[in-house]
């Protein structure tokens, strides 16, 4: 088990806990074992046998938001988050995860099946033309949690001029990031082989979900697929055609959080900090901002698992506007606008689609 | 044990809430471990467990805690970040252990920025009571390298030190009070005036107890305003006595360095190129200052044989120093058995100590580095690191680990010295401490059994008491 991080393993076992008070949710719980030290170290012992896994042991590889914070923070570069998922996919092996995550997989595919449904009752069927080069894909968490920025964008495209964008037309409204991140990778494989089918008919495709691109660019290769289409996040997309977007300042100060898969993950920092700074006369920057960006608590599905810990996270992340008596923060994942939402209760937390269609003229 | 595990676990739920006490094993076998390297992992000698984990949220939650302790008559050992190095976790015989992770206590309680005197939580860690201070221009005068992982509660209760206590003292000069669970289930909370001289002061008492005496919940320290000017230097010397003795007049000149440390060859020559002992030392404060002391400094260099060497030597040593731990990790993940300790000796003593100390590990093939630092007027400390030469048999290892900390103490007991720095005893040290001491560790024991008439507390750091 875990054969190909065994050196990883040892290292973060053997480590004084280097990076413990960066990890959000060792912050969040306070509990030793679930600090990125102690989750390493059970990884290893699993693997060496000093511990058979049970639900219990393997509950805290589920502590993880894939952040990636930890990883910045080592001078070796371990991949914690990447081990620990595939930690995960041994204990679903094994049959001892979480509760709540089994037969997730059906979960995944029954909330699939919901949201095509959902998505294609929220926007007119033109939008999905069959022989579209270019594409924008919403992801789950915008179609089911901010569902009208699947039309903003749209109103976005068109007041750039930019008419060649078709919603992308699938059974499949994720990449997969979900089942990877749960352990369930037989289950990820095969959407990935069938989600790759599908970009690849198309020359570029615009992802809203952050944690989907970074799953299509780097997750697929190592499951052995190739996507040929290039693939962007939103903000990359709109980055590029700002200059033609209609839009006047409407608001004072914003914070802009990084969510992690754009930020830490696929480097992706200045595009939205640019879209945001051409509606907010002041975008303000957090202390811990860029690759040293706190997580809002809402990755690696700890709001599934541990749902009062993804709010702790977020109301810590959340206390710096609260403390500047700032109530506007913009980031640009749906499932950073869902996690901060719900712990920021006098604060707005929207996507930067949806500060810039507000601002539209 | 008095009582079902049941009872306990009722009584504790009434003292701090359900959702802050476990007993799962997921949680209760990361608490029987710290940082020692021996015990870290141990698949082949697996540490004992302790039954139940609280995480309580106030004074008076640990207070709560403790009648419930005293009632079952558990054994209690508070817990903080967890990084020490020397078994600071753990359990002797077989009573049932109730560890109480002070984390959940993390807050700023106040911040007097005219005196210069911050209240927090003991469960605060480092990191986030630095951060908390650096946005207002402030910083903890108490720089452990452990900054991020320890807590302020662990650097009380192991009396530590850090990289600036050349200037500002160990962390026993930075505290100013604290507040204290007994285990009888009262609280204490010690005076805060500057100059108080009504009688013995009681802090210090549980300064460097280790949990044995009861368990600190808050504590008032010194902050220090933010520099703008940090100047370096160092300064080359062929043999560790000179550098001892520039370093001895540097700290009685006034010049008050911050950072001052010496390196051993192997460690400067990566820094300066040289293979010499590298003394280092940075100056901080406004205006000019800081360079004045810095050029006074550099006269007592070459007045001791020395030579200057790039300041950016130094500045990297110091940046390095972080480093130097995540090379430890790869020597533990690859079996290579090192050890470390550190002893505090008068700059008489100090030299001839590490020089004994060096000679006799070499002599049982050991790898040594060392590195002189957290300096007062009177003497500094002398952290010694080993590395064993390969051991085939794994049943020697303990013994020969045993042997090289036995070499080291008696080095520092022949040259007057004892063990230091901020690691405190921990499992690792007690048997060479208790024997060290003699009986003031009678007397230490006697203070322990007025206070703590059930032995709950830590029991293990004073057996036999």
């Amino acid at each position: 088990m875990l054969d190909d991080f065994e050196k990883e393993l040892a290292y973060c076992a053997y480590c004084p806990k280097l990076c413990r008070h960066v990890c959000p949710v060792g912050n969040a719980e306070r509990r030793e074992s679930v600090i990125p030290q102690a989750k390493m170290a059970m990884g290893h012992m699993a693997r060496n046998g000093t511990v058979s896994l049970t639900e219990d042991y393997a509950s805290v590889f589920f502590y993880c938001n894939g952040c990636g914070l930890c990883t910045e923070f080592c001078e070796h570069d371990i991949p914690v988050s990447e081990v620990l998922f595939e930690a995960r996919a041994e204990a679903v092996a094994r049959g001892v995860q979480p509760k709540t995550l089994q037969n997730f997989a059906d979960r995944f595919y029954a909330r699939n099946e919901r949201l095509v449904r959902k998505l294609h009752g929220l926007v007119d069927e033109h939008y999905f033309v069959e022989e579209a080069q270019v594409a924008y894909m919403p992801g789950c968490d915008l179609i089911d949690d901010s569902p009208d920025d699947v039309q903003k964008t749209l109103d976005l495209f068109a007041a750039a001029g930019v008419d060649y964008v078709s919603i992308m037309e699938s059974d499949l409204v994720c990449g997969g990031y979900p089942l990877w991140a749960a352990g369930y990778q037989s289950e990820f494989r095969h959407v990935a082989e069938e989600q790759a089918r599908r970009l690849s008919g198309y020359r570029k495709v615009i992802l809203a979900c952050p944690a989907c691109v970074y799953t299509i660019r780097h997750v697929y290769p190592k499951f052995g697929v190739n996507v040929t289409a290039e693939v962007v996040h939103v903000s990359e997309f709109l980055d590029t055609i700002a200059h033609r977007l209609p839009v006047k300042q409407t608001v004072q100060a914003a914070y802009y959080h990084d969510p992690c898969y754009l930020g830490r993950w696929l480097g992706v920092y200045e595009p939205p900090r640019r879209l945001a700074g051409l509606v907010t006369r002041k975008v303000l920057e957090f202390a811990h901002n860029r690759e040293q960006a706190d997580c809002c608590g809402g990755g690696g599905l700890v709001p599934d698992v541990a749902p009062q810990t993804a709010s702790a996270i977020a109301e810590r992340r959340l206390e710096e506007p609260n403390q500047a008596g700032v109530g506007v923060v913009v980031t640009a994942c749906a499932t950073c606008v869902k996690n901060l939402g719900r712990a920021g209760r006098d604060m707005e937390v929207l996507d930067i689609v949806s500060l810039l269609h507000r601002s539209l003229e | 044990m008095i009582g079902t595990e049941e009872d306990v676990t009722q009584d504790l739920t009434r003292a701090v809430g359900g959702e802050h006490v476990s007993s799962r094993p997921s949680d209760v076998m990361f608490y029987a471990r710290d940082c020692w390297a021996r015990r870290h992992l141990m698949p082949d000698d697996p540490p004992r467990h302790p039954v139940w984990v609280v995480w309580p949220g106030a004074a008076s939650e640990v207070a709560r805690v403790l009648q419930v302790a005293g009632r079952h008559e558990l054994a209690v050992v508070p817990y903080g970040g967890g990084s020490n190095l020397v078994g600071g976790a753990g359990f002797g015989d077989d009573r049932p252990v109730l560890v109480v992770d002070t984390k959940r206590m993390s807050r700023v309680l106040e911040l007097d920025e005219t005196s210069l005197i911050v209240q927090a939580q003991a469960g605060i860690t480092g990191g986030d009571l630095d951060e908390y201070l650096r946005v207002r221009g402030l910083f903890v005068a108490h720089m452990p390298t452990s900054l991020s992982q320890s807590t302020l509660g662990g650097w009380l209760a192991t009396r530590s030190a850090g990289a600036f206590t050349s200037r500002y003292g160990r962390i026993d000069r930075v505290c100013m009070g604290i507040t204290a669970a007994l285990p009888d289930g009262s609280v204490v909370r010690t005076r805060v005036a500057p100059r108080r001289a009504t009688g013995p002061d009681l802090m210090h008492l549980f300064l460097g107890s280790e949990g044995a005496l009861g368990i600190i919940t808050a504590a008032h320290l010194k902050v220090v305003r933010v520099s703008k000017v940090r100047v370096w230097l160092a300064g080359g010397f062929k043999e560790l006595s000179q550098a001892v003795a520039a370093m001895a007049d540097i700290m009685s000149s006034g010049t008050r360095p911050v950072v001052a440390s010496i390196a051993d060859p192997v460690v400067a020559l990566r820094h300066s190129g040289q293979p010499s002992f590298m003394l280092v030392c940075s100056f901080e404060g406004d205006g000019e200052l800081p360079v004045v002391q810095r050029d006074e400094a550099r006269l007592l260099v070459l007045a001791h044989g020395g030579a200057y060497l790039d300041p950016a030597a130094a500045s990297g040593f110091w940046t390095a120093r972080r480093n130097d731990v995540f090379g430890d990790i790869i020597a533990r993940a690859e079996s290579r058995v090192i050890g470390e300790v550190d002893i505090g000796a008068d700059w008489r003593h100090l030299a001839m100590v590490a020089d004994d100390a060096r000679g006799r590990l070499e002599s049982m093939g050991c790898g040594v580095t060392m590195e002189l630092g957290f300096f007062g007027l009177e003497g500094g400390a002398l952290l010694c690191k080993w590395q064993l030469p390969e051991i085939s048999d794994p049943e020697d290892v303990g013994l020969r680990q045993d042997e090289a900390l036995a070499i080291v103490l008696d080095a520092a007991r022949r040259g007057g010295g004892a063990v230091a720095h901020h690691r405190g005893v921990g499992r690792q040290r007690s048997a060479a401490v208790r024997a060290q001491l003699g009986n003031r560790f009678d007397l230490f024991a006697d203070v322990k059994r007025q206070l703590d008439p059930k032995g709950l507390m830590n029991p293990w750091l004073t057996e036999g008491a």
